[in-house]
C-alpha cells in the first residue's frame, strides 16, 4: 500500500467511531516517528469525528513533538466547522502550548503564514507566560517547605536511577555485551592478549524528552480531563470501550 | 515595612523609657540614658561620662549613684578630642510647669559651665549641651528654654565654643533611626543573644530546615526572655522594636518578606500569650499597647504583602512559577505549600478587623465591608487560578479550608462555595483512587515530610496515614451552609465517592474506607493554644454515620443529630473577644494544632440545641 494510501487509512481510523480502530491508529501513531495525518480525510470528517478524535487524543495523549504535529494536523478540519467545535480545539492547543512549551508552542511559533487560529493559540500562550514572569520574582513563590531540598534532591536519585534501570533493560549492549563500570579516567584503553589498544574517548548517548508542565502543575485537573473525555467518547460513540 | 509604622512604634518605645537605667529588686529596668549612649557610640563618639557602668558579659549594668553630676547626665567626646557633647536627659515633658520643677532650668545651668581642666578634654575647643526629653514639650516649655539658653554665654574660659541643641522625642527617634537600628538598640541582657538571632535572620532562608530548626527556636526563646514577668509596656514596646531592627536587616532576597512575616507572628503568640496573663484590673495600657501592635504591625504587614504578591495569587499557575525540583511529585507538594500558607495568612487578614469592630461605627463596618470584599475577590481568582489551592496535602490543612470557607461565607458567595466545594471533591477523589499520580492523599497525622517522601520516591512510607480524617468531616459539615439540595448531593458524593471510595458501578475503587473523626478540645483550649500545640481531649469516631436499621435516616440528617449530640453531651464555647479569635487561629496553623470544630458549627448549626442553617450572608 502506499504510503498516502496508509495514511489515509490511519486518518480515517483516528476518527471513526469504532474503538478499536482508533486504537490502532493511536498505536501505530504513537510508535512512528511522526504523526502525520492525511488532510483530505480531516477535511472531509463530520463534526461528531472531528470530536471524537480530539477527546481521544485528550484521554489519551501522545508524547512530545507528536503532540504538536498531531493537533496541527486537526486544525484544517476544525476551522472549517467553526463555532463551538473551533473552540474546543483551540483550547486544547492553547492548554498543549502551554503543557509542552518546546514541542509545541516553539514549533508553531516557527510555521511561516500561521492561520487565524495558530496566531490566537499563540497570542493566548505566551500572555500567559508572559504573566508568569512578571510574578516569577514574587516573594510569594520565593520559599518551599522545609526539607524540601532534600526531598527533591531523592527524587532526582529516584528518577534517574529509573532511567538507568530502564535503559539497561531495553538496551541489547546492556544486556549481552560485557559491561565495565570505568572508576577513573576521561578514556579508555583495553587490554586485550598481552596488547595495549589505544586510548579512546568515551561517547554519550542521550535523549531528551520535553516533560508536559501541566502533569505537574495540575495532574488532578489532568487526570480529571482525560476521565471526561472518556466518557463524552462513550455518549458520542454510543458505547463502552 | 512603611516609613511611618516603623517610627510610631520606635516613638512609643523610646517614650516609654525612664531617663536612668535602674535595677530593682533584681530585676533591669532599662533607661532612655542606654539609648542616647547607644547613639553616641553609633554616631562614633567616644563615651566619657555614663550614668552606669558598663558590664562586659550580658549582665545588668551597674548604676552609680549618689554622684554629683553637675547636670551633665552623659558625656562624649570625639575622636580628636576637640568637641565634647554634654547630654542633660530628661524623661519629663518639656512644659511651662515642669521648666523649674523638673530642674530643666538648673540642670542646663549647671552642664553649661563643664570643667575642661578635667583630664581627658584639654584639647576641647567646641562643647555642645544637648537637651534630650523622650517625650513632648509646649510653646511655653520652648520658649523657656530659648529664653534660658540666649542668657547663656557661647564661650567657656579661654575662647572654647559653647553652643546648645534641644532634641525632643521626634529629633531623638530620627537620630536612633539613621545610627542605631541594631541590636544594641535593645536592653543590654536582650542584645548579645538579639544580635545573634540577625545575623541567623541574614543567613538563613526562610523554609529551609535552618531557619525551623535554630532561628525559630533562639527567637522563641528570646521573646520569652523579653517578655518574662512582670510584663509591662515597656517590655512589651521593645518586641515591634525588635521585629524593626529585623526588618532592617532583612536583604533583598525575596523570600526574607515572608520570612520576616514569619517571625512577625510568633511575635504575636508571644505577646497574645502575655496578654493572657496580665492581670485583670490595670493592663488597659498593656492590652492597647499588644492590641496596636497586631493591627498595625502584623496586619497592616500582611495587607501590604498581599497587595504586593496579589499578582501571583491570581494569575493562572501563579504558584507554581520556578520550578525547583527535578519538576514532578515534590513541586506539585511545593507549589501546595505555598498555596496554603497564603490562604491562611489571607483568612487572618480577613478575619483580623472584625475582632475590633464597633458596632454603630458605620465608618468602621464599612472598612471592614471593604477588606473582606477585597479578600473575597482575591481568594476567588487564585482558587480559579491555582490548581495547588485546591490540593490540601495534610490534615491540618484544615484550617486553610476553614477560613477559605468563612471568606466566601461572608460575602454571600454560595455559588463559589458550591464550585469550590463540588471541585475539592472532584480532586481528592482523583488522589484517593489514582494511585499513579505523584501527590498521595492527605496525610493524616500532617506529616509534610512522609508526603514529600511519597512524591519524591512514588512509594509510601511505612508510617504514612490517611486512613482516618478530621478535615473531611469538616467538609461534610460546610456542606451544611449550602441550600438543601446542594447540601444532600455533595454530602453524598463527598461520602459514596471520597469517603468509601465506591465507584460509579458500585465496585470498591480502593479497599478501605476513611475513618471519619471529630474532636473534642479541652476545656483549657483557650488558654493553652497560645503558648503550643494542644492535641488531648475526646476523639469521636463516627462509625462514617452508618446505621444498621432498615429505616435509615437520610445521611444529612444522620450527621446534624451527631453533630448535636456531641455538643450536648461535650459543650465546648467559643470565648469572649478579649484576645481576637483571629490569633487563636494564627495559633493554630503556627503550633500546628487542630482548630475545635466550634469554630464552623457555631456559624452553621448556630447555637447548641438550635436547628437552624445560615442565611449565607
Amino acid at each position: 500500500m502506499a504510503k498516502k494510501q496508509v495514511r489515509e487509512l490511519l486518518t480515517r481510523w483516528a476518527l471513526s467511531t469504532d474503538t478499536n480502530r482508533r486504537e490502532i491508529a493511536r498505536a501505530v501513531l504513537r510508535s512512528a516517528e511522526s504523526v502525520n495525518v492525511a488532510q483530505s480525510e480531516i477535511c472531509e470528517a463530520n463534526d461528531a469525528q472531528l470530536e471524537i478524535a480530539l477527546l481521544e487524543f485528550i484521554h489519551k495523549p501522545l508524547l512530545g513533538e507528536k503532540t504538536g504535529e498531531f493537533l496541527l494536523g486537526l486544525a484544517p478540519g476544525f476551522e472549517n466547522a467553526g463555532g463551538e467545535l473551533r473552540e474546543k480545539l483551540k483550547r486544547e492547543m492553547t492548554l498543549q502550548a502551554i503543557n509542552h512549551p518546546a514541542c509545541c508552542l516553539d514549533k508553531w511559533k516557527k510555521i511561516a503564514e500561521p492561520s487565524v487560529l495558530l496566531r490566537e493559540v499563540i497570542r493566548d500562550a505566551e500572555a500567559y507566560f508572559e504573566r508568569l514572569r512578571a510574578v516569577a520574582d514574587s516573594a510569594a513563590v520565593a520559599f518551599s517547605f522545609p526539607g524540601f531540598k532534600e526531598a527533591a534532591e531523592k527524587e532526582r536519585e529516584e528518577f534517574l536511577a529509573e532511567v538507568d534501570r530502564g535503559a539497561r533493560e531495553k538496551s541489547i549492549f546492556a544486556r549481552l555485551a560485557k559491561n565495565v563500570q570505568i572508576i577513573y579516567g576521561s578514556k579508555w584503553a583495553v587490554m586485550m592478549q598481552g596488547k595495549l589498544g589505544a586510548p579512546t574517548g568515551f561517547h554519550e548517548l542521550s535523549r531528551e524528552m520535553e516533560f508536559p508542565r501541566l502533569e505537574v502543575i495540575d495532574a488532578e485537573g489532568m487526570v480529571i480531563r482525560r476521565i471526561e473525555a472518556r466518557n463524552r467518547v462513550r455518549e458520542l460513540t454510543g458505547g463502552g470501550e | 515595612m512603611a516609613a511611618s509604622n516603623l517610627n510610631q512604634f520606635l516613638t512609643e518605645y523610646i517614650e516609654s523609657l525612664l531617663e536612668r537605667t535602674t535595677v530593682e529588686k533584681g530585676i533591669l529596668k532599662t533607661g532612655f540614658d542606654w539609648v542616647i549612649y547607644q547613639l553616641g557610640v553609633g554616631k562614633n563618639w567616644k563615651p566619657f561620662r555614663l550614668p552606669f557602668f558598663r558590664q562586659p558579659s550580658a549582665g545588668v549594668p551597674d548604676t552609680k549613684r549618689g554622684e554629683a553630676e553637675f547636670g551633665e547626665d552623659i558625656s562624649f567626646g570625639s575622636e580628636s578630642g576637640k568637641e565634647y557633647w554634654i547630654f542633660v536627659l530628661k524623661d519629663e515633658r518639656l512644659i511651662y510647669g515642669n521648666w523649674t520643677s523638673h530642674k530643666f532650668d538648673s540642670d542646663l545651668r549647671r552642664a553649661a559651665a563643664p570643667r575642661l581642666s578635667q583630664e581627658g578634654l584639654e584639647k576641647v575647643e567646641s562643647v555642645r549641651i544637648i537637651l534630650a526629653y523622650n517625650k513632648d514639650e509646649d510653646q511655653g516649655g520652648i520658649e523657656s528654654y530659648d529664653r534660658l539658653i540666649g542668657s547663656l554665654p557661647t564661650s567657656i574660659g579661654d575662647g572654647v565654643k559653647l553652643s546648645f541643641e534641644r532634641w525632643n522625642l521626634t529629633r531623638i527617634v530620627e537620630e536612633i533611626e539613621a545610627h542605631v537600628l541594631t541590636p544594641d538598640l535593645l536592653p543590654q541582657h536582650l542584645s548579645g543573644q538579639f544580635r545573634y538571632i540577625c545575623s541567623q535572620f541574614e543567613d538563613f532562608g526562610f523554609g529551609t530546615r535552618e531557619w525551623e530548626n535554630q532561628l525559630v527556636p533562639n527567637w522563641r526563646d528570646f521573646l520569652e526572655l523579653a517578655l518574662k514577668e512582670p510584663v509591662n509596656g515597656r517590655k512589651l514596646r521593645v518586641i515591634p522594636v525588635c521585629l524593626m531592627i529585623l526588618n532592617h536587616y532583612r536583604k533583598d532576597r525575596a523570600g526574607s518578606y515572608p520570612g520576616w512575616i514569619d517571625l512577625i507572628e510568633w511575635a504575636m503568640l508571644a505577646l497574645w500569650s502575655a496578654h493572657q496573663r496580665l492581670p485583670r484590673a490595670g493592663s488597659k495600657n498593656a492590652k492597647e499597647i499588644i492590641r496596636g501592635v497586631w493591627l498595625g504591625l502584623y496586619i497592616g504587614e500582611l495587607e501590604r504583602y498581599f497587595v504586593e504578591v496579589e499578582g501571583t495569587l491570581t494569575t493562572q499557575h501563579g504558584f507554581s512559577v520556578g520550578r525547583q525540583g527535578l519538576g514532578v511529585g515534590v513541586d506539585a507538594v511545593n507549589h501546595a505549600y505555598r498555596a496554603y500558607w497564603h490562604l491562611g495568612r489571607l483568612g487572618i487578614l480577613s478575619r483580623a478587623p472584625q475582632d475590633f469592630e464597633s458596632p454603630g461605627n458605620p465608618e468602621y463596618e464599612g472598612f471592614i465591608e471593604e477588606v473582606i470584599t477585597r479578600s473575597a475577590g482575591w481568594l476567588v481568582r487564585c482558587l480559579r487560578a491555582n490548581p495547588a489551592a485546591l490540593r490540601p496535602l495534610v490534615d491540618l490543612n484544615h484550617i486553610e479550608l476553614f477560613l477559605t470557607w468563612v471568606i466566601l461565607w461572608q460575602t454571600g458567595k454560595q455559588k463559589d462555595i458550591y464550585e469550590w466545594l463540588c471541585e475539592l471533591e472532584s480532586r481528592l477523589l482523583v488522589r484517593r483512587v489514582h494511585k499513579e499520580l505523584s501527590v498521595p492523599f492527605i496525610e493524616a497525622n500532617s506529616r509534610l515530610d512522609l508526603v514529600a517522601e511519597y512524591a519524591a520516591t512514588g512509594d509510601r512510607p511505612y508510617d504514612y496515614a490517611n486512613s482516618s480524617s478530621y478535615l473531611l468531616l469538616m467538609l461534610l459539615e460546610l456542606c451544611f451552609s449550602l441550600c438543601e439540595s446542594e447540601r444532600d448531593e455533595l454530602v453524598e458524593r463527598y461520602m459514596r465517592r471520597v469517603v468509601k471510595a465506591i465507584g460509579e458501578d458500585g465496585q470498591s475503587l480502593v479497599k478501605k474506607e476513611i475513618d471519619l473523626q471529630s474532636w473534642v478540645p479541652p476545656e483549657d483550649w483557650w488558654d493553652r493554644i497560645l503558648k503550643g500545640p494542644v492535641l488531648d481531649g475526646i476523639a469521636v469516631t463516627t462509625n462514617n454515620f452508618d446505621q444498621v436499621t432498615e429505616k435509615a435516616k437520610p445521611l444529612c440528617e444522620r450527621i446534624r443529630d451527631s453533630v448535636e449530640e456531641v455538643r450536648e453531651k461535650h459543650p465546648w464555647k467559643m470565648r469572649g473577644r478579649d484576645v481576637p479569635l483571629a490569633a487563636y487561629i494564627l495559633a493554630c496553623i503556627k503550633h500546628r494544632s487542630p482548630l475545635p470544630p466550634e469554630f464552623w458549627r457555631g456559624i452553621i448549626f448556630g447555637e447548641p440545641g438550635e436547628r437552624s442553617r445560615p442565611d449565607g450572608g
